[in-house]
């Protein structure tokens, strides 16, 4: 029980990080970001959960979008990463990769448990 | 096919969603995912009954999509922090007491602070939510608001 929510909070954790890193390449619409999550199968959201996440990244001005046409539907949301989210994307990966490079650290000191 | 599928799952979400406030930018942007999801799955030569299961294992029964398109804006309506304050301002205004009904709004919404860790009856905190945590400037707010609600209890004492 424990487990699941450990998981649950770094699954939490790494969406806006792992939104940041796809719209790094290119902008993408939320179905685009979606499947391409999909694809990682660890960080895959299923239906409409993506839209929280990306409303969070606006409101920081992490993100920014526009309007594009579509040519058999609707219009599509396509969102781009701002010179803020690529400065917060910088000190998030170097922190990430900071705590993975503690934490293996102590794992290979003494690491018992695994 | 699809645009049946499409089409009949739209209408039902927008009739689900008559009486609640939905934005409708969120819900345009929503259809355009809905429709790429289904284009995708039509590739993949499914029948219509197919397509239908498949909306509706991945966005839930239209009901359930148009309660979540809500959610947001429901919650957001009528906040317990605003009718306090204006519960407050109109007992200040009717009632013969000057500082006690702010002193005690202050009070409430200082607790309701650090008790909730939801400030967000303060604009900063609305406009950059992601600056809420347990330490820092958040906790001198609250106590700074507390104290000057005791102090506007006292200066009522006083009176």
């Amino acid at each position: 029980m424990m487990g699941d929510k450990w998981l649950f909070q770094l699954k939490k954790g790494s969406f806006e990080l792992a939104v940041l890193l796809l719209l790094k390449s290119k902008p993408m619409y939320g179905y685009e970001i979606t499947k391409k999550l999909q694809e990682t199968g660890e960080l895959s959201l299923g239906g409409s959960a993506i839209y929280p996440v990306l409303k969070r990244l606006h409101v920081n001005d992490f993100i920014d979008y526009y309007w594009a046409d579509s040519e058999n539907g609707p219009q599509k949301k396509y969102y781009f990463i701002t010179d803020a989210g690529r400065k917060a994307l910088k000190n998030r990966m170097e922190t990430y990769r900071n705590f993975y490079g503690a934490l293996s650290s102590l794992d290979e000191s003494g690491g018992e448990e695994t | 096919m699809k645009r049946n599928v499409y089409e009949t799952y739209i209408l039902a979400v927008e009739q689900e969603s008559d009486g609640y406030s939905i934005n409708s930018a969120e819900f345009e942007e929503l259809k355009a995912h809905i429709h790429a999801f289904l284009e995708e799955h039509d590739r993949e030569g499914k029948s219509g009954q197919e397509l239908k299961a498949e909306l509706y294992r991945e966005f839930g029964n239209p009901a359930e999509l148009a309660q979540n398109l809500a959610g947001d804006n429901k919650r957001s309506k009528l906040s317990l922090p605003l009718t306090a304050a204006l519960l407050a301002a109109g007992v200040a205004a009717v009632s013969p007491y000057t500082y006690a009904p702010i002193g005690l709004y202050m009070l409430f919404i200082s607790s309701y602070m650090m008790i909730t860790k939801k400030p967000f009856a303060l604009a900063y905190y609305r406009k950059n939510p992601h600056k809420v945590n347990n330490h820092g400037f958040l906790w001198s707010y609250s106590f700074l608001i507390f104290a000057l609600g005791l102090f506007l209890l006292s200066l009522e004492w006083q009176r």
